[in-house]
């Protein structure tokens, strides 16, 4: 039984390794190549417009044309960025979930509030990838599947380890009707907690919302003591 | 525009193919660019030869971490103003900019609009014309 664990274990690493080198390069593709030409191309609209300047209509046409230019790099970027965060090593945690928290409650027109406790600063990569993708995940659920009025995302370390809770007050769902466990994203949140250790509890009932809650432990943080406890056998539970 | 700047000294870094070119084209009218470089490594030794007033830097360059690079040409040139150019619109990471010594922070897809004002902008903190 235990070989099949470590199997199963290691065939989740491969799996997670695989998806984020796959996000890194499309994202990497898109910010290197496609964010540049649009760059590129602002830049140019700008030379063109100050060159032809002596015609109203014209530059204000060009002007109409950099703002869609502008808009489709801002675009660019987004998804980018939703794809790999490639400066969650330089902004941190929790700025970065600020980040998602913010761009899904305009696109989506929702108040999503956010709390951040004592969140360490020396968060592994691991750590901090695992939390931003669940973060990712639950939020997308809360914005596309909930129908919810406002969603919550609280981060807090405390105790050795750090607990991420994302709380939402829609229309929710019974757990224990057949299949409504086994998507993706919900076999992604386990999978990614049991790389590193952790466990995630996913709590609903129909129309009283729902409640993901991520607990791992902090290794070698700068803020947190190792936890000792067992790793759970099965990461994902619900109550 | 704005009115015409006294043809400042400047230096592109960035590592894209038609960058150079467009931002040349694009200062010419405002300032001189006395030199571009894809290559974050020989930044340093391209300050040094060239002396601009101003350096364009491309915090995504490969093989180098943007900060990092900004931190060293202001601690070897602290007269040289640093304008940090990314694609991605982090508020926190224009704080980091700042902190590491840039004098402002572009967006990639602002670049049009916003460089010259940055460029007009360092020329009143330039220690040279206080």
């Amino acid at each position: 039984m235990d070989r099949t664990e470590d199997l199963l274990r290691d065939l989740g690493r491969r799996l997670i390794e695989a998806h984020e080198s796959e996000r890194r390069r499309l994202s990497g593709e898109l910010h290197d190549n496609l964010g540049q030409r649009v760059a590129l191309l602002s830049a140019e609209l700008v030379i063109l417009r100050d060159t032809l300047g002596s015609s109203p209509l014209v530059v204000d046409q060009l002007d109409q044309l950099l703002a869609h230019t502008v808009d489709l790099g801002t675009e660019v970027h987004r998804l980018s960025h939703d794809l790999h965060p490639a400066w969650l090593e330089h902004t941190g945690l929790p700025d970065s979930v600020r980040r998602v928290c913010t761009d899904l409650s305009r696109a989506y027109r929702i108040p999503i509030h956010l709390e951040c406790v004592d969140v360490p600063t020396g968060l592994s990569n691991d750590i901090a990838l695992c939390l931003y993708r669940i973060v990712q995940e639950a939020l997308h659920n809360v914005v596309k599947h909930s129908a919810a009025a406002s969603a919550s995302v609280r981060l807090e370390a405390h105790s050795g380890e750090i607990v991420l809770t994302v709380i939402d007050d829609g229309r929710g769902f019974d757990p224990l009707v057949e299949g409504a466990m086994n998507g993706v994203g919900l076999i992604s949140m386990r999978e990614r907690t049991r790389q590193v250790d952790g466990s995630v509890v996913l709590t609903s009932q129909p129309g009283l919302g729902t409640r993901v809650q991520v607990r791992l432990p902090l290794v070698g943080s700068s803020t947190g003591d190792r936890r000792q406890a067992t790793p759970p056998k099965s990461a994902l539970e619900f109550v | 525009m704005s009115e015409k700047l006294d043809r400042r000294r400047v230096l592109l870094a960035d590592d894209y193919p038609g960058m150079h070119s467009a931002l040349t084209r694009l200062l010419a009218p405002w300032c001189d660019v006395v030199g571009s470089i894809d290559d974050a490594a020989r930044l340093l030794d391209a300050i040094a030869r060239l002396r601009p007033d101003v350096v364009v830097l491309d915090l995504s360059m490969p093989g180098v971490d943007g900060l990092q690079a900004c931190r060293q040409i202001k601690s070897v040139n602290p007269d040289v103003n640093v304008i940090v150019c990314t694609a991605a619109d982090e508020p926190r990471l224009a704080a980091k900019a700042v902190e590491a010594g840039a004098s402002a922070f572009v967006l990639k897809c602002h670049l049009g609009d916003d460089l010259v004002r940055a460029i007009q902008t360092t020329r009143s903190v330039t220690p040279a014309d206080a």
